[in-house]
């Protein structure tokens, strides 16, 4: 059985390390925080968000931040203790053994896979409507996937389908972006949600607000979790990425205190423009309307106030910054199975770079089709539910093993050390186990055979072809 | 002007090894240093969460190591004092900047980029990046 714990030897990852430049400041890391944060999530999950929680989202996306707060102090130590040995993945194959590392792994494929499906049904939805107001009409039964919008018959998201196996592509022949253009990009994404803000604060009619929170803290209705807490486990998505200032703990100049300011800062700043967002939004429109507009809520406000001019502007925006979002989602799964079929847990048909591009070519398409399939198949009902699990499930985690580190290893070299241990990371387990909770229970079964077919496939094929073993029996 | 410490850019493509033959000629002549630089491009703006992409460009730059090999060995057998080095980050602030900064290069050799239209865009090209931007002499080899 303790095989199923065995780890990787640290000082062979450290071999090829350099040490890196301490140069970021607190404002650095807050502007690396909301460049990194705000992302999609707002355009795409804010119509779903707002049918689960009404006005009151702008609630959930505090306990979001709150939750982001926490688990992001303790993803900074464990990211310090290992600032060389690569991914979180690698790194807890070196901490808690193989079994976990796998579990990570696995979970962050899936990960990976669904929020490229999800941003991918978002931008197809601002492109349609661009189309539309264009003059190009796509049949609506293959605009979205089957049961998005009650009474409307849909197959299949042909748009999202194939904005997937494009961007796939690029990544397999090994194009990626520059920061220049991320940077670009994070701009656009801001400019375009202080446009909105500016432009239809002024519709807001405080009437639409009242019942603030129909449907209170936590309850079910018609079959679905619903309130605050259920739309605060959707919208975490609109935080994720939040933890790239957590991972520069090794270039950070004093990381005690700048680590925590920076992370702090940067959730304020991301939050404080969500809420507003929300309130505007749900204080234009009658939350209900947001049914109708599911893969592309913003617009149920601009088609309310009438601003066709600013609905072309959004979208635009919306679909250049998303696509940057996929590119850099597809390109992160390509580079996990990658890793763990370098290390055996995987076949090695997902490891082999391809000599000309320099890519894991083959893995790249095998999950580039798979997500381009679910992205067209799939609705955002389920996606959004399933997209934030895999995280939250890898955060908890993470902040377990800082609990447990922190008593089997105390002497080990930590870069940065989470304040408040273990008040901290039992807050961040008790957050993350409660967004988990506002999920719906068919989440939980689809993560839960997810889960299972992962333990299956490690008991029957990586435990088995693990490159530890070799290693191991050298030792026997 | 005597140039001391030259930097040649390679990347195993065919443009990049006749900047290189062109390099160790310069270097022979103006017996100069000649410092080898493979770049593993790992650019920022393709970061995601839970760093999972580190592992990849580790491997990379190992793999790397070993292709840089053959060439470090042509330049020392034509009386070169050379080196040759695998640095893992941006192609373009690295040759433009941080190493040149370094060594004390004077001047950098480069092969002309051959891209399409879809990496132009997403990445632009190296090479005109750090002629726009070095601050030392910068030679293209067509």
């Amino acid at each position: 059985m303790l095989s199923l714990f065995r780890k990787k030897d640290v000082n062979v990852l450290i071999n090829n390390a350099s040490p890196l430049k301490r140069t970021l400041r607190t404002w650095d890391l807050t502007f690396l925080g909301i460049g990194a944060i705000i992302g999609t999530g707002i355009f795409v999950l804010t119509g779903k968000g707002a049918l689960t929680a009404g006005p009151a989202l702008s609630v959930s996306f505090l306990i979001a931040a709150i939750c982001c707060g926490f688990a992001g102090l303790c993803y900074a130590e464990f990211a310090s203790m290992a600032p060389i040995a690569g991914s979180a993945y690698t790194y807890s194959y070196i901490a808690f053994g193989e079994i976990i590392a796998f579990i990570i792994g696995w979970d962050l494929i899936l990960e990976y896979a669904l929020s490229a499906a999800t941003v991918a049904v978002g931008w197809s939805g601002y492109f349609t409507s661009l189309l539309d107001s264009l003059g190009i009409h796509i049949p609506q039964a293959l605009a979205a996937a089957a049961g998005t919008t009650p009474g409307v018959t849909s197959y299949f998201n042909l748009p999202a389908f194939l904005v997937v196996l494009i961007i796939t592509w690029i990544i397999s022949m090994g194009i990626t972006q520059t920061k220049r253009v991320n940077d670009t990009m994070v701009i656009i994404k801001l400019a375009v949600i202080i446009l909105f803000i500016a432009c239809t604060v002024w519709f807001i009619k405080p009437q639409n607000w009242h019942p603030f929170s129909p449907y209170g803290w936590y309850s079910h209705h018609n079959g679905t979790a619903t309130g605050i807490i259920p739309g605060a486990s959707i919208v975490f998505f609109s935080f994720i990425g939040f933890d790239s200032v957590s991972s520069s703990a090794e270039e950070t100049i004093n990381p005690s205190k700048t680590l925590p300011r920076g992370i702090l800062l940067s959730l304020v700043v991301s939050t404080i423009l969500y809420f507003c967002m929300t309130l505007t939004m749900t204080g234009v429109v009658r939350y209900p309307v947001f049914q109708k507009y599911i893969n592309a809520p913003i617009l149920a406000v601009l088609a309310k106030t009438g601003q066709n001019w600013l609905s072309i502007i959004v979208s635009i925006g919306a679909i250049l910054g998303m696509t940057t979002v996929i590119l850099v989602q597809l390109y992160g799964q390509s580079r996990i199975s990658y890793s763990m079929s370098r290390d055996g847990l995987f076949p090695k048909f997902f490891g082999q770079v391809d000599q000309k591009h320099q890519t894991p070519f083959k893995g790249t398409w095998f999950f580039g089709i798979i997500t381009a399939l679910g992205a067209g198949l799939i609705n955002l009902n389920i996606l959004s539910e399933l997209v934030n699990i895999g995280t939250l499930t890898a955060f908890i985690l993470v902040s377990a093993g800082i609990l447990i580190m922190r008593y089997t290893q105390p002497d080990l070299h930590r870069g940065f050390k989470a304040p408040g241990v273990p008040f901290t990371p039992i807050v961040s387990i008790a957050f993350c186990l409660m967004l988990v909770a506002g999920l719906n229970w068919e989440t939980w079964v689809r993560f839960f055979i997810w889960l299972a077919l992962g333990l299956i496939f490690y008991f029957s094929y990586g435990r088995r072809h693990s490159h530890l073993n070799a290693v191991n029996q050298g030792g026997i | 002007m005597v140039y001391q410490n030259i930097l040649v850019g390679i990347d195993g493509s065919k443009r990049a090894d006749k900047a290189f033959e062109t390099a160790i000629e310069l270097a022979k002549a103006f017996r100069a240093k000649l410092y080898l630089v493979w770049v593993v491009n790992r650019d920022r703006g393709m970061d995601s969460s839970f760093g999972v992409n580190e592992d990849f460009y580790q491997d990379f730059a190992v793999r790397t190591r070993k292709k840089l090999q053959p060439y470090l060995k042509k330049a020392l057998d034509k009386e070169n004092n050379a080196s040759a080095e695998v640095v893992v980050g941006s192609i373009k602030t690295i040759l433009a900047y941080d190493y040149p900064k370094q060594h004390d290069i004077d001047l950098i050799v480069l092969g002309s980029t051959g891209i399409n239209a879809v990496e132009k865009m997403l990445q632009g090209s190296h090479t005109d990046y750090v002629v726009r931007h070095a601050d030392v002499d910068v030679l293209v080899v067509k």
